[in-house]
């Protein structure tokens, strides 16, 4: 029998202790749901598809100082000592590491117009030769990669002919789908789009550019270079520590620095993030210890304070179990209140969020889940108090204090 | 009375210690949340220059031509400036002092056979940098102001670098060979870290500061290249170093000391003229074509140093201290409660209202104290926390003496508010209820 109208009008002679409750359950309630959804945004940022073979590539510079440094053959002997590595699948000359936040990025656009107009976009300008599809792991989408004749190496400015492009960039400035063999232009001029990958991450993440970029058959001669290598998963802690000594084995006129896999790189560069999911996970974790123990200490108080009542009741007859079903009852009775104002004020703190921080509200599933999360704490809370009250002697009812 | 009152505090704790631990473990878990999330954002909007900061100022110069502008500020102005306009603003001899500024860096080889040559960042700065910044010397001093003009291979080292090439010794005289050529150590500055990098915010706001310095005069002589960020918004070829500096490409970065209104109208007059000079020659053709002069904190606002994701955890950490007090005052309702036939008795004797009130606020503000010192403990734990989780926050995390009185205030003050309702509510119970016998 669900004795409700006794547990309301019990629960108004102890009204503070009941409205504290319920603040109690709301704002955590508010509280949890909303931190949990930020840090599920969070960790979808961070596991979006780059399109790259992440934990098979490394990434340092090569510095090279001293006159007499023969930048392309240097280049040209460095790459192939590393594609004779055993393991290593590629390596790349390039200007930009994807993911590492450092990169150079132009506007481009499909037509010849010359202002600035909306369907100019930006896009990240990386440099490479055909083994750049090999050595990020890409896949082609459509069209060809470059053809040995038309890569450049070059000290001054080049302009391509041809050019790869990522079918994101694709499909923001070609909406009739006509890419591919099309012209693309930026600074000035214009290049043939030879083929299109699928996906490809730039160097940074929080830009609505990020999977736009665009690919120019260069070598550039320059000291400001990436070297990218893949090589085999469970080789990659081995080379990370075996690059630079090998490669100044062959020359030592350069400084090799910032060996990192890209693994580490997108750590760094989501580390704003990753922290922030870490210390939501924490204020969750606490928030809702804090409330389990604040709610087992209210009702052991409650039950205190109610110890002639219960005893009373069971010395007229009511069983153990119906002493623990009323406290649960009036227990799931509260949190469902609280719940109630709760759901409120989380939709509030998500509109809140929404506009000030441009953080996109709670999908709705989060409510109802939460409400059962909310409902397992209150009734784990008040579990073994319910337990001592049921354990409270009849003959209570009789003694004077 | 107040001994009497503490003396009474003691007791009733040790009475019930079960519930006292609780209150003591929530206020505690509150303020470490709090002061840990509080530390970092007061930390990160502190001011890095407070002597100063209203008398540095940034230019930004609307160099765009039509059509172009920076979208990621509301004002729209490049945040660098170009090598053309760097020089042009330093023939101005209203600024109390000034200097022109580039990031760079160089591979330096160590005259030690066993240390291997390793890259450094370095900023190219005229010599008024060390004043305007108050930068510490232990060794030696900046370069003449000559050297700003007709270009020397000097230098001004950090202590680090200092300690890693010379052993820490008074190095002035001595030489660097950087990239094969060789710089003469002109002075030596003590550890500096101005947090946030203010001067230059263009690569990240709390990047370490750089430990080697050399002339701005040097740029053209050594082609020396942007370790930063580069801007071209026109359409330039650009393939020697004397057409980049020639070019429209923004990549370096301009402050001034203007010490009072007056000398920043006077500035601003004569930067207006050059802009209408260079408007003359086909330069700033866009309509907003202009200067904007901010000082260091307009500066950090202006680069939301302070991020969002760093707002939404103060309130949030409001939010759980609120929590923490909730949960307080029901606890206290309950002890103090319990005690009642005690209270009673007490009225009975004689005690007033405020009295109970009291010595009942003195109970809560003991538990406060101890709160408030388990949350300094555990906001100790938060900040390593936080360390390890943001490299870049390394010189950022920690509580100074403000910060660390705040906490206990803070504890003392929340859990007194979280008593007094019910401090009040005992001490207007009837005594009479309680000393009849149930």
């Amino acid at each position: 029998m669900l004795e409700i109208r006794p547990i309301l009008s019990a629960l108004t002679r102890h009204k503070s202790s009941t409205f504290l409750m319920i603040l109690q359950i709301a704002i955590t309630f508010a509280v949890v749901i909303n931190s949990i959804s930020i840090i599920k945004q969070r960790l979808d940022l961070m596991n979006r598809d780059t399109g790259l073979a992440e934990s098979e590539m490394i990434a340092f510079n090569i510095s090279p100082f001293g006159e007499n440094y023969d930048l392309e053959h240097n280049f040209k002997a460095d790459i192939e000592l590393l594609r004779n590595t055993p393991g290593v699948i590629d390596a790349l000359v390039t200007n930009m590491v994807p993911i590492s936040g450092s990169g150079s990025s132009s506007t481009v656009s499909a037509t010849e117009d010359d202002a600035n107009n909306d369907e100019d976009r930006g896009a990240g300008f990386f440099r490479g030769d055909s083994h750049i599809l090999n050595t990020f792991g890409l896949k082609l989408a459509s069209g060809r990669n470059f053809k040995p004749n038309e890569i450049v190496y070059s000290q001054t400015f080049v302009e391509p002919k041809v050019v790869m492009i990522t079918q994101s960039l694709a499909d923001k400035l070609y909406p009739k789908n006509d890419a591919l063999g099309n012209q693309i232009y930026f600074w000035g001029t214009s290049a043939t789009i030879v083929g299109i990958i699928e996906k490809l991450a730039g160097p940074w993440p929080s830009t609505t550019q990020f999977m736009d970029n665009l690919i120019q058959p260069i070598i550039s001669l320059s000291n400001f270079n990436r070297i990218i290598v893949r090589i085999e998963k469970s080789l990659v802690s081995e080379m990370l520590v075996s690059v630079e000594k090998t490669l100044l084995a062959r020359n030592a006129n350069r400084v090799i620095s910032n060996v990192r896999s890209l693994d580490e790189i997108k750590r760094r560069s989501y580390s704003d993030d990753y922290a922030m999911t870490k210390i939501l996970w924490s204020v969750v974790i606490l928030l809702i210890s804090i409330t389990l123990l604040g709610i087992i200490g209210i009702v052991s108080f409650n039950v205190n304070q109610r110890i002639k009542q219960i005893g009373t009741r069971r010395a007229l007859g009511a069983r153990k179990i119906d002493i623990q079903r009323y406290f649960i009852t009036e227990n799931i009775l509260i949190t469902s209140m609280g719940l109630v104002v709760g759901t409120l004020i989380a939709i509030v703190f998500s509109l809140y969020l929404a506009q000030t921080f441009s953080i996109p509200q709670i999908d709705w599933y989060y409510y109802p889940l939460g409400t059962l999360v909310m409902l397992l704490v209150g009734i784990s809370a008040v579990w073994v108090p319910a337990q001592r009250a049921s354990n409270v002697s009849p003959a209570v009812a009789t003694q004077s204090i | 009375m107040f001994t009497y009152y503490l003396k009474l505090s003691c007791l009733s704790i040790k009475r019930t210690p079960m519930i006292t631990m609780l209150m003591i473990v929530a206020i505690g878990m509150g303020i470490g949340v709090s002061m840990t999330v509080l530390t970092v954002n007061y930390l990160m909007g502190k001011d890095p220059i407070p002597s100063k900061s209203s008398e540095l100022f940034h230019v930004q110069l609307f160099t765009y031509g039509k059509g172009s502008r920076n979208s990621r500020v509301d004002d729209e102005f490049p945040y660098q400036v170009t090598y053309q306009d760097a020089m042009n603003l330093h023939q101005s001899n209203i600024p109390t002092r000034k200097t022109r500024s580039l990031a760079t860096g160089f591979s330096i080889i160590p005259s030690i056979a066993d240390q291997p040559p390793f890259l450094e960042s370095a900023r190219a700065i005229d010599s008024d940098f060390f004043t305007m910044f108050k930068i510490p010397f232990i060794y030696g001093e900046v370069w003449d102001k000559s050297v700003d003009v007709s270009s020397r291979n000097v230098a001004v080292i950090g202590k680090e670098l200092n300690d890693k090439l010379f052993g820490g010794e008074n190095s002035v005289g001595r030489e660097m060979n950087m990239e094969g050529k060789l710089f003469t150590v002109v002075g030596v500055i003590d550890d500096w870290q101005p947090t946030p990098r203010f001067y230059d915010l263009n690569n990240g706001s709390f990047n370490s500061s750089e430990l080697l310095f050399i002339p701005f005069s040097l740029l053209p002589a050594l082609e020396l290249p942007s370790w930063g960020n580069n801007n071209g918004w026109k359409t330039e070829i650009i393939n020697t170093y004397q057409e980049k500096l020639g070019s429209e490409d923004l990549w370096n970065q301009y402050w001034v000391e203007l010490n009072n209104t007056a000398q920043k109208e006077e500035y601003l007059d004569w930067v207006n003229g050059y802009i209408s000079e260079q408007k003359k020659l086909e330069r700033f053709t866009n309509d907003k074509a202009g200067v904007s002069l901010k000082n260091v904190t307009q500066w950090l606002n202006y680069n939301t140093v302070v991020s969002s994701d760093n707002s939404i955890l103060v309130g949030l950490a409001f939010m759980f201290l609120v929590v923490c007090m909730i949960n307080t005052l029901g606890l206290l309702l309950s002890k103090f409660l319990n005690r009642a036939p005690e209270i009673g008795v007490r009225r009975a004797l004689g005690a007033s209202r405020r009295t109970i009130f009291f010595q009942h606020l003195v109970d809560v503000g003991m538990i406060g104290l101890a709160g408030g010192l388990v949350g300094l403990g555990l906001s100790q734990i938060g900040l390593m926390g936080v360390k390890s989780l943001y490299s870049d926050y390394n010189q950022l995390v920690q509580m100074d003496m403000t910060m660390m009185i705040g906490s206990i205030a803070i504890a003392i003050t929340s859990s007194v508010l979280a008593g007094m309702y019910p401090a009040w509510v005992i001490c207007k119970t009837n005594p009479s209820v309680y000393l009849k016998i149930q």
